[in-house]
């Protein structure tokens, strides 16, 4: 085969091949570079709004606000919180008296500066838009790359609310 | 009687006043007129060929919508993928006598769009969700190969242009599959995608010119490749305030370059989507940034002026350097 003479060929056929590599080295050199997500959190897994209580961080600790809601249409109780723990990567259980008892930190960026976001759509579009979009999954996303993070939503994103990032007591 | 022995002749006759320039001239248009006649009618045909096959698919997919539930999944398979390998087996059928070479490429393009379904509809009955990124990855791969090692047997181009189609399927699926949804990739990922696209098939145009048979793909990959490539350079430029000032900054760089290469490419796509896309931007730009500074309307006038501008520096472009 003549290289010189199919060069033109040669380069439009490896632009999508180099693409690929460049996106692959991207998203794999920085995670491996990025330091592990050190900072645990607290979430709430329900939906708040068919609760009597809303739930605030203030001067570090969680509180409960009266929604002034009629009661007739809301749940009693509270919702569900979890712990996720960064270092075992797993999400525990935990009651409002325990999450009243932690120190927390409510700015969306940790200390060791990384945020939880969700995922994208495939970042597909038409005609090119394949039906595995990622909303409800959750990452850590900090220092140019993202961890997945698995939290207890039952699949669904809007059954996660953030409450704050746990401090040292 | 070889060519240069009949200019002799007639040279011969023309110095012997026995034969006229315009009767020279009057023999030739008559011939080249009947070719142009011969021409549509082959066109002609083959536009009945090619109409023949949509009504073919037309009927299938009316077909199975009406009697879907009605059939059983090896039923559903075998009108689908089963028609797709008919149509294809059909066309290297016809390939084999020479007057019925005509028929091969409708044929062959039946089987390009059936058999996708067919495989979409087979991976269906077997209980796999096809519609994520993985299961297209795999179809538009099985179709990638089955198509570009026809290409490499037949040489058709009817199999080069799906391999296109079905290439650039799998390159999008592919990624899709590898990085969609990492949130450290937003919605630029796909505009990066479309613009790599785009230049690959503006390279692929421009290596097929000087090749016999598939030059006759050059002016579609040239149309699609710009379009693509300019869409998407533009897209990320973005919008005030999170525009991407480098993308809107070398924009027009890209787009007068496009616009130029048009007279060595001698290509009308060129010219006519860079400039479009020239329009556009100036359209972006204006209603972006000085919409407010200048008002709405003074800003009208000045953008007139610049596609009236763009407009004449097309149509010069195309005068000198690209009408025949």
């Amino acid at each position: 085969m003549d290289y010189k003479k199919h060069l033109t060929l040669i380069i439009g056929i490896a632009i999508p091949v180099l693409m690929v590599i460049f996106v692959a080295a991207s998203i794999y050199i920085p995670a491996y570079f990025a330091p592990t997500p050190q900072f645990s959190f607290l979430y709430i897994s329900d939906n708040t709004y068919d609760y009597r209580w809303d739930y605030l961080v203030r001067s570090g600790t969680i509180t409960r606000i009266d929604r002034n809601a009629d009661v007739k249409y809301v749940q009693t109780g509270d919702p569900i919180f979890y712990i996720y723990d960064a270092a075992k990567k797993e999400s525990t259980q935990i009651s409002f008296a325990e999450a009243q008892k932690l120190k927390l930190d409510e700015s969306p960026i940790s200390p060791d500066e990384y945020e939880i976001v969700r995922g994208n759509g495939n970042g597909g579009g038409f005609p090119f838009d394949f039906n595995d979009n990622d909303y409800n999954s959750f990452y850590f996303r900090g220092h140019n790359t993202a961890f997945r993070a698995k939290l207890k939503t039952n699949g669904n994103y809007w059954n996660f609310r953030f409450l704050g990032w746990i401090l040292p007591s | 009687m070889d060519k240069h022995e009949l200019l002799r002749q007639i040279s011969d006759l023309a110095s012997r006043n026995l034969l006229t320039e315009e009767e020279v001239l009057s023999a030739v248009r008559r011939k080249a007129a009947k070719g142009a006649l011969g021409q549509e009618h082959v066109k002609l045909t083959e536009v009945l060929y090619y109409l023949g096959g949509f009504i073919i698919i037309l009927g299938i997919v009316i077909l199975l919508g009406q009697n879907w539930e009605l059939l059983n999944s090896f039923t559903r398979i075998l009108v689908t993928l089963g028609s797709g390998v008919a149509a294809y087996i059909v066309g290297i059928l016809f390939q084999q006598k020479d007057y019925s070479q005509k028929l091969t490429i409708p044929f062959f393009f039946l089987s390009a769009v059936i058999l996708p379904i067919g495989l979409f509809v087979t991976f269906n009955e077997a209980g796999i969700q096809t519609d994520d990124a993985g299961i297209n990855t795999i179809i538009s791969g099985i179709l990638l190969a089955t198509f570009l090692a026809s290409y490499f047997l037949l040489k058709k181009n009817v199999f080069l242009l799906f391999s296109i189609i079905f290439g650039t399927w799998l390159f999008f699926a592919f990624t899709s599959f590898l990085f969609g949804g990492n949130p450290a990739l937003g919605w630029r990922f796909y505009a990066y995608r479309i613009l790599a696209t785009g230049l690959t098939f503006i390279l692929l145009g421009h290596s097929f010119r000087t090749m016999k048979r598939e030059s006759a793909l050059t002016g579609l990959l040239f149309g699609f490749g710009i379009f693509g490539f300019l869409g998407a350079a533009l897209a990320l430029g973005g919008w005030t305030p999170e525009q991407s000032m480098i993308w809107e900054l070398v924009f027009p760089g890209i787009v007068f370059a496009v616009i130029f290469l048009s007279i060595p490419f001698k290509s009308k796509s060129f010219l006519i989507i860079g400039a479009l896309y020239l329009m556009a931007y100036i359209i972006k730009i204006t209603s972006e940034y000085f919409s407010q500074s200048f008002g709405w309307p003074l800003s009208l006038v000045i953008l007139g002026f610049l596609l009236i501008g763009i407009g004449f520096l097309s149509f010069h472009l195309n005068r000198k350097y690209l009408s025949t």
